[in-house]
């Protein structure tokens, strides 16, 4: 679904991301975790194609981001750190704003704004101006902007922050449906022990470099994520 | 309590003349220097303005024994200049303060709050009524004589003028509000009624002298007529001659006023406040909408964004209002023009040809597209992760701002051919003209806005007004429109005005083909990595 090979990119002199590799297949929840400052956004930005990288490529489905990528960007959703939406739109607008773009006809999207809204019990804040929504509002409205074209994978950095609890709870059972229906999760999180029971597979990300990953029990073994991160912080330091 | 609320009011109000942008205090000498500045250009400047205007209606009304319409005609100008000046304070400070829920929060009593705000209301009304009031009162005491009951006049008539100022300011204000609560689109309001305020305010500007002349000149009728018809004004201004029973009775009027205005906001205070930022009474009901083009989608997005921001609209959007303007001009000045156009015999095509340049000129000052790409701000992400070519929305920037500035421009053309003898030729090229410069403006724009992108405001005037992108973009309308005039000028006596008009199409043409290329490739590369 998402292999990224030997990804680099560099801010100036400084190497965000050093040659990064990942495999991402059919029906697997990644996460992706690593120290602030470690990577991680500019890894999910350049495989969402919003950042241009200088080397290494990135392919979605087969399709490289780097040759084709709004091609990519048709079978994918990002949802960022900071849902920073149109203020100036309404929820509803804002949805049928993406809606368009992705070419999603009047029957479909009708339904799927009705069942993800009420799933978020955001529907009748659809009508309000994104003025006036939370964060937490906000972030959910991002979270069914990108699920109204069914992407196949869904890459998503920090996507529980400012989510209620029960918010968190139904955003992991629609991440593992999307799996069991052969789509993909990208993420990232500081949260260890959400990654710890979500994840099928975890990559630890320090100073742009891979330090770690495979399956969640393999990168975690006998002890638990916190400590092994831990232990990797230090031996890396 | 209160006086630190005032002190908070007033460091905010004031807060440029002891920070800098970027929150870094001044030295003591500049804080003086500003304040110095700042006085001789209230008092220097605009208290001289009014003190030689007092000077000049109080030596008329004196000798005709009219000081009651002085002071009636001097508070008149104090409240319109006065509520000008404060009623979008007013409405700003009483009901848009941010931290309005941070003080309702803590233990401070509403009216508290109230006061609070309405007593920098207060002051900032009585500086600005206070520039006409102060010099009309000191002049009417020099030039009269001065007794208890004049000089408690005088010094009552500067209270009462600016107790009349923040009375209608909070009535504005409060209207304002409750309007505002109850629409859609604030954004259009507020566009509206500065457009009216501003209008207002030049028609009395360009007919103040002709409107003082008249009156000092039929000073005496004017004077009965006020006494019959208008009587609180002699009241008012009798009163502020030293009057003591008129006094009486204006103070009961004007505080009476006050305190009836003071009930009804404080009832209203706390549901406007809290319901203006919450945006909380909203029946509509969402409704998904019929699938259209990706396209559209954008160009739709776009004029949203500048149908939502009053500052947006009338800054970059005011060009509009000058094609209206431009219209109305061109058939109120029709004599004008045929005269001018007879005595130019042969050269009348000149006169066609200037308000050629007039209309690109007026097109050059619609500046929609210039901060568009920087007003993206930190949404840019939206755009860049969809699946459309990173040119669509550059596309539907330019179409939006096409959309603003080409059909008025054809309009008001049009309009002018009722006025202006163009031939059929010179018209068909005069318009393809106006249409492609047009064009070129439009990708000139978006190229300054792709390369002079800001996207790290705090507030958006910052990329509408204050852009450098934004004066550029008008430069290159005043120069533009100046060169292809100038060259029409030295030009059309060897050639013929379709011939000329048609070069410049192609000119333009051609100057905007490099552009729509970069736009569509580096332009667009430079957008999507922002």
């Amino acid at each position: 679904m998402l292999k990224i090979e030997n990804l680099t990119k560099a801010y100036g002199d400084k190497k965000a991301v050093d040659n990064l590799s990942l495999h991402i297949l059919p029906g697997e929840i990644y996460g992706f975790i690593g120290h602030n400052g470690a990577g991680k956004t500019t890894t999910l930005k350049s495989v969402a194609g919003i950042l241009s990288f200088d080397e290494g490529d990135i392919y979605i489905d087969g399709i490289s981001v780097r040759d084709n990528p709004v091609e990519c960007k048709r079978k994918i959703a990002y949802i960022p750190d900071n849902p920073d939406i149109y203020d100036f739109m309404t929820g509803m607008t804002y949805l049928n704003f993406v809606s368009d773009i992705f070419g999603i006809s009047f029957a479909a999207r009708k339904e799927r704004i009705a069942k993800y809204s009420e799933l978020f019990e955001i529907s009748g804040d659809l009508a309000k101006p994104i003025s006036a929504y939370s964060h937490g509002m906000k972030q959910k409205l991002a979270i069914i902007s990108a699920m109204i074209h069914e992407p196949k994978l869904i890459v998503m950095d920090e996507p529980f922050v400012g989510l209620d609890p029960k918010a968190s709870h139904i955003l992991k059972g629609m991440m593992r449906e999307l799996c069991e229906n052969g789509g993909a999760i990208f993420f990232s999180t500081h949260v260890l022990e959400v990654a710890e029971k979500l994840c099928d597979k975890i990559a630890i990300i320090k100073g742009g470099k891979l330090v770690k990953s495979g399956t969640t029990e393999e990168v975690r073994g006998d002890s638990s994520l916190e400590n092994v991160f831990l232990e990797l912080e230090e031996k890396n330091a | 309590m209160l006086k630190a609320l005032l002190k908070k009011q007033f460091l905010e109000v004031f807060r440029r003349y002891f920070y800098d942008k970027t929150g870094k205090k001044h030295s003591k000498f500049a804080t003086i220097l500003l304040f110095v500045l700042f006085g001789v250009l209230i008092v220097g400047v605009l208290g001289g303005m009014f003190t030689v205007l007092s000077i000049y209606i109080c030596d008329r009304f004196k000798d005709v024994n009219l000081i009651w319409l002085y002071y009636a005609l001097m508070g008149l100008i104090a409240v319109l200049f006065g509520c000008f000046g404060s009623v979008f304070n007013t409405y700003a400070t009483l009901y848009l303060a941010k931290d309005n829920d941070f003080l309702l929060s803590m233990p401070i009593p509403v009216k508290t709050i109230m006061a609070s705000r309405l007593l920098s209301v207060f002051l900032l009304g009585l500086m600005y009524s206070g520039v006409v009031t102060i010099p009309a009162a000191v002049v009417s005491l020099v030039m009269n004589g001065a007794s208890v009951l004049s000089v408690s006049g005088g010094i009552l008539f500067v209270v009462f003028t600016a107790f009349i100022v923040l009375t209608l300011s909070c009535l504005l204000g409060w209207v304002v509000s409750l309007i505002a609560v109850r629409l859609k689109n604030k954004s259009f309001i507020t566009v509206i009624v500065s457009l009216v305020f501003i209008a207002l305010y030049y028609l009395v500007y360009f007919k103040a002298q002709d409107i003082i002349g008249y009156i000092v000149s039929n000073s005496e009728t004017l004077g009965q007529n006020v006494k019959t018809y208008a009587l609180p004004f002699y009241v008012f201004g009798k009163g502020c001659t030293g009057d003591l029973l008129c006094l009486l009775a204006t103070a009961a009027v004007v505080f009476g006023f006050f305190a009836l205005t003071w009930a009804v906001m404080a009832r209203g205070f706390l549901k406007i406040v809290t319901s203006s930022s919450s945006v909380a009474k909203n029946g509509r009901k969402a409704k998904s909408e019929k699938q259209k083009t990706p396209f559209f989608a954008l160009y739709r997005k776009e004029l949203k964004r500048f149908t939502s921001s009053a500052t947006y609209m009338l800054n970059s959007g005011f060009g509009i209002l000058f094609y209206v303007v431009f219209a109305v001009a061109l058939f109120a000045s029709r004599p004008m023009l045929e005269e001018i156009i007879m005595s130019l015999g042969g050269m009348s095509h000149i006169v066609c040809a200037v308000v050629v340049m007039a209309i690109c000129f007026l097109s050059s000052t619609i500046t929609y597209i210039v901060p568009s790409v920087s007003l993206e701000g930190k949404s840019i992400w939206i755009l860049q992760s969809m699946p459309v070519n990173s040119f669509l929305p550059l596309k539907a920037k330019v179409a939006v701002h096409i959309t603003l500035s080409l059909p008025l421009a054809l309009i008001v053309y049009v309009c002018s051919a009722f006025v202006l003898p163009y031939d059929v030729a010179a018209f068909a090229f005069g318009t393809l003209f106006i249409i492609l410069f047009n064009v070129f403006n439009a990708f000139f724009g978006l190229f300054l806005a792709v390369k002079m992108c800001n996207l790290d405001w705090m507030n958006e005037s910052v990329p509408i007004k204050q852009g450098l992108n934004v004066g550029l973009f008008m430069l290159e309308g005043v120069v533009l429109t100046g060169v292809f005039a100038a060259i029409y000028c030295l030009l059309s006596s060897f050639v013929g005005s379709w011939v000329l008009f048609g070069l410049f199409a192609l000119v333009l043409f051609l100057s905007s083909l490099p552009l729509y290329f970069w736009a569509k490739g580096k332009g667009s590369r430079i957008f999507s990595e922002l």
